[in-house]
C-alpha cells in the first residue's frame, strides 16, 4: 500500500512548489501625482503595501525639497538668494545632487530655467522668445558658476536672475531612493514608472527579467522595442510629448542650454539604461541636446554599464551593444532600422 | 523476493497507473486554469479625476464613437473612444500635452492631463506582455 501512494504524494510535494495566485507572488499596485507627473509602483510580497507607502512619502519628501513651485523648498531658497552674496544652507541631499548634476554643463544645465521660463514650459504659457531676450538671458545660464560646498552643505547663485532647475534629474533620484526604501522594507521585486522613468528592482517573481518597453516617437501607442530589465532604470527624452506649434513652426521643450531653442541634433528620442535612476534620466536629456555622433562617443568612454537607444530623425535607430541579448526591435515593419553600436 | 511484480517489471499498464496518470493530467489542467493570467481579452478604457472614477468603456466591443465632455475640471476637455481606440480630442489646457499623445489602444497605455488629474487608463487585453512603458 505505501508503494502505491508514493507517486501520487511525489506529484503533490512537487505542486507544492507552484504559487497560486494570491499568495506570495501577489502584485499591489499604487499610483499617485508627484514631482509634475503620474507614477507608479507594483511591488510583490507580503510587505508590499507598507513599503509602498513609505516609498510614496519618501517622493513626497523629495519634492518638497527640489520644487520649484513651493516657496519654502531648498531650491526656491537658493534661487531667491541668487545674487545676494549668501551661500544658502540646503539639503546634504539637495547638495550633493546639484553637485552631481552641475557636471554635465553645457549640454545638461540645471541652471536653464531663466530660459525655460522665457518659453513658458515651465508657467504653462507657452511663447517664443525674441532672440534678444535669449541673449540678455543665456549668460545667466552657466552651471559652472554654481558654488557648492558639500562640507558646510551650502550652495550659492552669483548673479541675480540665475536659477536653478531640477526637473531633469529629480524624478531620476527619488526613483533611487524609492528603491532603496523598497529593499529597507524587504522588497526584491518591483517595478516602478515615476513619469517616462521605468525601474526595475530585481526581477519578476518567477525569476524572469522586466519587459520593459520604448515608445514609437512618431506613433507613441506603438512601440520601438522591448528590452529586458533587472536592477536598471530606463529613462527616456523626446520632444513629441511636450510641444506647442505657433505659426506652422513645432517648438519641443527640450531647450540646448547653448543656443536657447529647442535641441535639434536629429533625434526623435534618446532612452538612456542605467544602473543609477538619476543618471539614467540625466543622461538622457544630455544626450537628446548632444546629438547621436558625441553621445555615442560619450557612450564609449563610459565603463559602468550604461546603455543608449538613440531614435534619429531619419528612422535609424542606434542601440549600443550592451542591450542585444533580449532585444525585441518591433520598428522595422514602420520604417525603422535596427544598427547596434559596438565599441 | 516479493510475490507480486514490481511496476518496473511489469509489460501492461495496471488500472492503478492509469489513475496515477489521469491525476497528473487533471492536477496539471486545474493548475494551468488557476495559474493563468487574469484580463482576458477585452480591452477597457478607464476615465478617472483625482482617482475618481467618472466612465469607462469597452472599446473592445464599441460599435459606435462616443464622446465625453469633461467640464467639471480646471480645464474642460473632450474625450473621443472609438472601436479599439481613445483619445483626449480637444483640451482647454495650456499644453495640451494630452491631446499629443493621440490614440491610445492597447493595455497599458495611459493619456495624463496633469493640470486636470485626468487619467485615461486602458487595461485587459491577454496579449500585453510588457510590464512598463519607457517614453
Amino acid at each position: 500500500m505505501k508503494k502505491l501512494l508514493i507517486f501520487p504524494l511525489t506529484c503533490l510535494l512537487l505542486l507544492t512548489g507552484c504559487a497560486l495566485p494570491g499568495t506570495e507572488s501577489k502584485a499591489s499596485s499604487c499610483q499617485f501625482f508627484a514631482m509634475d507627473t503620474i507614477m507608479s509602483i507594483t511591488a510583490y510580497g507580503s510587505s508590499a503595501d507598507g513599503a509602498m507607502v513609505a516609498a510614496q512619502q519618501e517622493i513626497n519628501r523629495l519634492e518638497a525639497l527640489f520644487s520649484r513651485t513651493r516657496d519654502d523648498s531648498d531650491i526656491s531658497k537658493l534661487n531667491a538668494a541668487a545674487g545676494s552674496g549668501q551661500a544658502v544652507t540646503l539639503d546634504p541631499e539637495t547638495v550633493s545632487l546639484l553637485d552631481f548634476a552641475r557636471d554635465y554643463a553645457p549640454w545638461f544645465d540645471i541652471t536653464i530655467a531663466p530660459v525655460m521660463d522665457a518659453w513658458g514650459f515651465t508657467k504653462d504659457s507657452n511663447r517664443v522668445p525674441s532672440q534678444e531676450e535669449l541673449n540678455r538671458l543665456l549668460p545667466l545660464v552657466d552651471a559652472s558658476r554654481l558654488e557648492v560646498d558639500a562640507d558646510r552643505s551650502v550652495a550659492q547663485l552669483p548673479q541675480a536672475g540665475m536659477a536653478v532647475d531640477l526637473g531633469g534629474v529629480a524624478k531620476g533620484y527619488a526613483g533611487d531612493r524609492a528603491v532603496a526604501i523598497l529593499a529597507e522594507h524587504g522588497i526584491t521585486s518591483a517595478i516602478l514608472a515615476l513619469g517616462g522613468n521605468i525601474t526595475a528592482l530585481g526581477t519578476k517573481p518567477d525569476g524572469s527579467a522586466w519587459n520593459v518597453a520604448v515608445k514609437d516617437p512618431k506613433d507613441t501607442s506603438k512601440y520601438i522595442c522591448v528590452i529586458p530589465l533587472v536592477n536598471k532604470t530606463a529613462a527616456t527624452s523626446g520632444g513629441y510629448e511636450r510641444y506647442f506649434v505657433e505659426n506652422g513652426v513645432t517648438y519641443h521643450h527640450i531647450i540646448d542650454p547653448t543656443t536657447g531653442y529647442p535641441a535639434n541634433s536629429g533625434l526623435l528620442s534618446v532612452t538612456v539604461v542605467a544602473d543609477e535612476s538619476k543618471k539614467a534620466d540625466l543622461l538622457s536629456t544630455y544626450c537628446f541636446v548632444l546629438g547621436a555622433d558625441r553621445a555615442l562617443d560619450a557612450w564609449r568612454t563610459w565603463t559602468d554599464g550604461t546603455e543608449l537607444i538613440l531614435v534619429k530623425t531619419d528612422g535609424t535607430v542606434l542601440i549600443t551593444e550592451g542591450l542585444e541579448e533580449g532585444l525585441d526591435f518591433q520598428g522595422k515593419e514602420r520604417g525603422y532600422e535596427c544598427q547596434i553600436v559596438r565599441r | 523476493m516479493n510475490a507480486r511484480s514490481s511496476a518496473a517489471d511489469r509489460t501492461r499498464p495496471t488500472l492503478l497507473d492509469g489513475a496515477v496518470v489521469l491525476f497528473i493530467v487533471v492536477a496539471a489542467v486545474a493548475l494551468f486554469i488557476a495559474l493563468k493570467p487574469a484580463g482576458g481579452s477585452v480591452l477597457t478604457a478607464t476615465v478617472t479625476v483625482d482617482g475618481q472614477v467618472i466612465a469607462q468603456y469597452d472599446l473592445t466591443h464599441l460599435t459606435e464613437p462616443e464622446t465625453l465632455e469633461v467640464s467639471d475640471v480646471p480645464y474642460p476637455l473632450v474625450i473621443r473612444a472609438e472601436p479599439g481606440r481613445i483619445r483626449v480630442e480637444k483640451s482647454s489646457c495650456p499644453d495640451n500635452d494630452c491631446v499629443h499623445i493621440g490614440w491610445i489602444s492597447s493595455a497599458g497605455g495611459q493619456i495624463i492631463c496633469l493640470p486636470n488629474r485626468l487619467i485615461i487608463s486602458v487595461t485587459g487585453s491577454s496579449e500585453s506582455t510588457v510590464d512598463g512603458v519607457t517614453g
